[in-house]
């Protein structure tokens, strides 16, 4: 049983210029110790899945449709959608806990460190505020900054990027959740510093056994840390596998494009998803582009979301019914009629012609 | 007479010697009252700080809950109820407020119990007891009271509110909550010690204000503050006194904000003494 | 970007700014008031008023009423045949033939109207008997004038307080902190630091402070004061956008084009910075009129005939029992200074970006 479950998820924010529907119709599952990228570009949906699951979503947004369940060891079911705001309390930071982009405006300027990693400690436990104090330390230590005592008492503004960023991780991790929800970790971040709070990240994991929800842009960062991707594009997952099949076997026209559009990074990452695939490796020997914009969610068109972007649209069907995910390989998910002809090599490779 | 006050000498030498009485301490005397200014200034600052203090510290301490009140239940019916109320108050001129009050304390009401006195600080002889006098000043200062509170009340408590609101939407508030903590816990503690940094610099900026409110304030009520002795040697004509007080008014101004940035390095950690 | 190209991006922000502003219904109002006071000024002697708007006499055409404006407009010729101000019966007893379209309200704001002045209409009742009634809509004063005619004739000043001293304000403050955030440095140093001299000085301490050295006070003389002392806050919003600004691409690509310091303030950085410069202006001409209120209410109002809403509390304060000396003019002031602060929230809320976004 997955640790977490998000069926048919449907987060809409209510504008005066309409119903926007930024997620629509989501479903996703996160295995117990795994972790599992969720990859699109900017506006297509996947930080709000993410904010949906805490149900952090801002002002106008609302959860109109859908369940989000959170299994605990013995088997009990939390629907995070229904749940009541006190219980739900008891989720956030206690059995969930979230790491944000912005590392420099995350943390609350007038608290000291230790105060504020302390706090996620006394919301959860009954502790006292000196064992809670030292649970920070420990937790400074454990995300490895560098001279914890003294961190403990100084104010976000005297910290770096990556080292706020640690904070946050030291934060998130406080009580032990099962699942860790990274929005955008590293992407504020300077390069060399993005692979330490990765590097630590991974090794986290693998030391307290917590499942990561990764959310990135960034194709490099899924292949190096992730066992499970999901892509979404327009407010919907397009694409869902193990991340070597993804890598080696793309199947849905939007993630080709999205993996010829990456540069070879020449990083780590950049070598272990060439290695993955022949066919990745071949398509970042060039840098291709998707042609067109992803589109505002008032102007999602009908049928496939993606079709007027799309090198294979066939009309009228790729603009007449929204294609359904549908399994094309074990634990392969792809929402197009044609992934199966697009997952033979040679038939890609042609393909991406087609789209650059 | 002329040369008494050293007016038959240029403007500029007039000046400087007043500038150099006032580093000794010596504000001159005054043409209309033949006293020293100091004294004068020393009888009325008193009175003046009864009614600002009283106001600026009433201001405050309804103003914040107010504010946060507003805040927590922003977009609800009774939060919009008071914020229009607000808002009319904070454009309701204070002169036009007192003229009412006194209206209905003493025109109105005159004869019940719940009448006041119009002007003044106190009816009672010099030998009346020191608790009857103490009660006889507090039902003169009640409207004064009243008028100076309201206009800071309603200013400050839209000012709370519109910087929680812009508090609120900070990355910050969001990590908070992402922590499992409540809404009460977001707003009074994570958002309001923020909100605290600009509360801090509108105190001291809020002190001009009291102070060219107390002119008019103690002027409808005649009551014996600087501000009136202010207007009074405007229409006298008492140089001296004028000048002293405005030099007075100015150094409080500048007291207000050498404590406001004093106060600053307290609740914002960014900012040091230095 | 070149000069047509902002000068096209700014106009587009203007027309969306209006739209939004159209939306807010409060603003709106407050807009609308505003504009139908500045009808009553306009109209003020054609509203309330013993001259005739237009008449007909001795064969010529004249409009006395103009002579409210200022007494040199009124017609010589009246004054010639000893009117004394007073029309109705002299038009028709000294031309027969003669016709006049009379003012909405047949009262004056600087005397009261006596017996049969105006056919079979009583005298303005005085001292404290002058409750408002169906003649005399909001009562008369203790002299028995009536308050109606003297609000109507007191809205001149009371917008032209506004406008003027914020007209005035409004350039020392934009000079003053775009020439400071503009060059920076020492020039800064000497903008930010005298700007902070003045501000240190409460408003009104340093107006009455200015009125007791000034001889003869005159309306204008109290707009200038006003608008003298009250620059410092626009001085420092505006220092705060040219600061930003100056670093901006399209001032560094005008700078490219060879432009000057002046043309680029003027041409590039100002109309960017208008509109945050705009709200403290709005805000600003509210608490212009309260200043001149008070002033006139404390007695330093302008002299008479002239009167300003301020001073007609100013007679009230020593007939409390004439509660409609107090009630109409205060609410007028209220209304008035309520509609300015609400425009100039509308005003925030339509151009403020992080307002708007907050919004979405």
């Amino acid at each position: 049983m997955p640790l977490l479950e998000i069926n048919n998820l449907v987060t809409t924010f209510h504008t005066p210029a309409g119903r926007v529907p930024a997620v629509d119709g989501v479903s996703l599952s996160i295995e117990r110790g795994k972790t599992l990228g969720l990859v699109g570009e900017s506006g297509c949906g996947k930080s709000v899945t993410a904010m949906s699951i805490l149900r952090l979503v801002a002002a106008p947004g609302v959860i109109e449709a859908g369940e989000i369940l959170l299994r605990d060891a013995s088997g009990g079911v939390l629907n995070l959608v229904t749940l009541p705001e006190p219980r739900l309390r008891e989720v956030r930071g206690g059995r969930i806990g979230m790491i944000f982009q912005e590392p420099m405006t995350s943390l609350n300027p007038v608290f000291t460190i230790g105060d504020q990693i302390a706090e996620a400690v006394l919301l959860h436990r009954d502790v006292s505020r000196a064992e809670a104090r030292g649970r920070a330390l420990e937790m400074l230590e454990l995300v490895r900054m560098a001279d914890p005592k003294r961190r403990l008492d100084e104010y976000p503004h005297q910290l770096s990027g990556g080292m706020r960023q640690r904070v946050v991780i030291a934060m998130a991790l406080a009580c032990e959740p099962d699942l860790i929800i990274a929005d955008e970790p590293t992407t504020a971040l300077d390069v060399t510093i993005q692979a330490q709070i990765l590097d630590l990240l991974a090794d986290l994991r693998e030391r307290l056994g917590t499942a990561i929800l990764l959310i990135t842009h960034d194709l490099g960062v899924v292949a190096e840390t992730c066992d499970d991707v999901a892509v979404m594009y327009a407010g919907r997952i397009v694409e869902q596998a193990p991340a070597a099949a993804l890598f080696a076997k793309p199947r849905h026209p939007y993630t080709i494009g999205l993996l010829a559009a990456r540069p070879d990074r020449g990083s780590r990452a950049g070598q272990k998803a060439g290695r993955a695939g022949e066919n990745a490796g071949h398509a970042t020997a060039r840098l291709r582009t998707i042609p067109g914009m992803v589109p505002a969610p008032q102007h999602f068109p009908a049928g496939c979301r993606f079709h007027p972007r799309c090198a294979f649209a066939r009309l009228p069907e790729c603009a007449g019914a929204m294609p359904e995910l549908r399994e094309v390989a074990t634990g392969h998910f792809v929402r197009c009629p044609y992934a199966d002809a697009l997952g033979e090599p040679r038939r890609s490779d042609s393909a991406l012609e087609g789209i650059a | 007479m002329k040369r008494i006050y050293g007016l038959d000498r240029p403007w500029h030498e007039g000046y400087l010697r007043w500038l150099g009485n006032v580093v000794r301490g010596d504000l001159g005397r005054s043409f209309s009252r033949k006293q020293p200014v100091t004294t004068l200034i020393g009888e009325r600052i008193g009175p003046t700080f009864l009614i600002s203090g009283t106001a600026l510290v009433l201001a405050w301490l309804l103003g914040v809950p107010l504010g946060l009140y507003a805040s927590a239940r922003s977009g609800m019916a009774d939060e919009r109820a008071t914020s229009l109320l607000l808002y009319v108050l904070y454009s309701f001129p204070t002169f036009v407020a007192a003229l009412f009050l006194q209206i209905v304390f003493s025109v109105w009401l005159r004869g019940t119990p719940w009448e006041l006195p119009l002007f003044g600080m106190s009816d009672l002889p010099a030998d009346a007891g020191w608790a009857a006098w103490a009660v006889d000043v507090a039902r003169h200062a009640i409207l004064p009271i009243t008028c100076q509170t309201y206009v800071s009340l309603a200013y400050d408590s839209r000012f709370i509110k519109a910087n929680m609101e812009e508090a609120v939407r900070q990355d910050y508030i969001r990590t908070a909550r992402a922590k499992g903590a409540g809404t009460g816990r977001v707003l009074f503690h994570h958002a309001f010690r923020n909100t605290l940094i600009p509360l801090v610099t509108l105190l001291g900026l809020s002190l001009p204000g009291l102070i060219g409110g107390s002119v008019i304030i103690e002027q409808i009520f005649t009551w014996p503050g600087m501000g009136r002795l202010f207007f009074e040697s405007i229409r006298e004509r008492d140089y001296p006194t004028i000048m002293g007080l405005t030099l007075m008014f100015s150094v409080l101004t500048l007291i207000g904000q050498l404590l406001a940035d004093l106060l600053y390095c307290l609740v914002d950690p960014r900012v040091s003494v230095e | 970007m070149t000069d047509s190209q902002s000068r096209h991006q700014s106009r587009g922000f203007w027309a969306e700014a209006w739209a939004r502003f159209r939306r807010k219904p409060l603003a709106m109002a407050a807009l609308v008031f505003v504009t139908l006071l500045a009808a009553v000024a306009l109209l003020a002697p054609a509203i309330a008023g013993t001259k005739p708007v237009l008449c007909r006499y001795k064969g010529r055409i004249y409009a006395p009423c103009l002579g409210y404006f200022d007494r040199r407009l009124e017609p010589t010729i009246f004054a010639k045949d000893r009117f004394r101000g007073t029309y109705p019966k002299n038009l028709a007893e000294k031309d027969p033939d003669s016709w006049a379209i009379w003012p909405l309200v047949f009262q004056d704001p600087h005397r009261a109207v006596r017996e049969n002045e105006w056919p079979g209409r009583p005298a303005n009742p005085a001292k404290d008997e002058g409750r408002p009634n169906r003649i005399n809509l909001f009562g008369t004063d203790q002299y028995g004038v009536d308050v109606f005619a003297k609000m109507v004739h007191g809205t001149t000043i009371a917008l032209l307080v506004g406008v003027v001293s914020m007209g005035l304000a409004g350039t020392i403050g934009i000079i003053v902190g775009a020439v400071g955030g503009y060059f920076g440095g020492w020039v800064d140093m000497l903008t930010s630091r005298v700007t902070e001299i003045v501000m240190c000085v409460p408003t009104l301490v340093l107006i009455l402070a200015v009125i007791a050295i000034v001889e003869k006070p005159t309306i204008w003389k109290t707009m200038a004061i006003i608008g003298a002392t009250g620059w410092t806050g626009i001085a420092r919003l505006t220092r705060g956008e040219f600061l930003r600004l100056r670093q901006s691409e399209f001032v560094t690509a005008a700078r490219a084009t060879g432009a000057g310091p002046v043309r680029i303030m003027l041409r590039h950085i100002l109309p960017n910075a208008l509109a945050p410069v705009l709200v403290p202006i709005t805000f600003g001409i509210a608490s212009a009129i309260l200043t001149e209120s008070s002033l006139s209410f404390l007695g330093f109002g302008p002299p008479p005939p002239a009167a300003s809403w301020g001073s007609l509390l100013n007679d009230a304060r020593s007939n409390l029992s004439m509660w409609w000396l107090v009630v109409f003019p205060g609410v007028a002031i209220f209304l008035t200074v309520l509609a300015y602060n609400l425009i100039g929230e509308g005003l925030q809320e339509v151009t403020d970006p992080r307002l708007r976004e907050a919004r979405k």
